[in-house]
């Protein structure tokens, strides 16, 4: 709960497929993070995703886009801080399959309890269920396109 | 500051374009940093690579000014080439989701 007692949304993980296409400069993407930011959404940004993006999309323009995502009012990296922090990183991706920086994204989502927000959701949902309790998410799609 | 943000405004240290950025009016002020990058700065200007400890902090400040402007703007550029109804539909969309989830992942 916030301090004048209103509840506050939980924040957003942004996993790789998220980032990768910020990186790209996919415009919708980007000012749909924008939006959320602007609105006072949290964001949470695990610095494994972003190195999926950066090893993706390697120019200074990805760099930039990447750094400038960090400077959102509204959004948070969440490091790989310590060793016992590498070690849960690599117990999930044993667990669950997923490469070291999605791994990353499901620890974080997992220890925060909160939704990760993806492009992926097939990825997701085959990976639910994986660990000790389930994992949420939210997929970004234009219901248009179908 | 780190390392690869002094190294950053390094790299724009050939004289001319040194001073080409530079204001003439500076504001005195007392900052402190890490001990190994005193130390760098410190290198630097006995090499001759730039003219003071403080032209050091001036340029790698310049250099991160830079990066953070360029990213700001390749953010607003974004914004302004997205297809506006194409994004609400997506914003709908995740928020309808948001909706559906339990509350213990909604809200804190």
């Amino acid at each position: 709960m916030s301090e004048d007692g209103g509840a506050r949304p939980a924040p957003l993980i942004l996993d790789a497929s998220v980032l990768i296409e910020a990186a790209r400069g996919h415009a919708g993407v980007m000012t749909l993070i924008q939006g959320y930011d602007a609105d006072g959404q949290p964001l949470i940004i695990p610095v494994m995703a972003v190195t999926a993006a950066s090893l993706d999309t390697r120019s200074e323009d990805a760099e930039a886009i990447l750094h400038g995502l960090e400077r959102l009012k509204n959004a948070m990296a969440a490091p790989v801080r310590d060793a016992e922090q590498a070690v849960r990183l690599a117990a999930v991706v044993a667990r669950t399959g997923l490469d070291p920086y999605d791994a990353h994204v499901a620890a974080v989502a997992d220890a925060a309890v909160c939704p990760i927000l993806t492009l992926d959701a097939a990825k997701w949902r085959e990976r639910a269920h994986d660990l000790d309790e389930p994992l949420h998410f939210v997929e970004i799609a234009d219901p248009g396109d179908a | 500051m780190t390392v690869a943000a002094l190294r950053a405004g390094r790299a724009g240290w050939r004289p001319q374009e040194h001073d080409l950025g530079r204001s003439e009016r500076k504001t005195r002020l007392t900052v402190t940093i890490d001990p190994h990058l005193a130390a760098y700065a410190e290198q630097l200007v006995e090499a001759g690579k730039a003219p003071s400890v403080s032209a050091v902090v001036n340029d790698a400040l310049e250099a991160d000014r830079l990066r953070d402007q360029k990213a700001r703007r390749l953010w607003k550029e974004a914004a302004e080439h997205a297809d506006p109804e194409k994004v609400a539909r997506m914003r709908a969309h995740v928020d309808a989701q948001l909706a559906a989830l339990p509350a213990s992942h909604r809200y804190r």
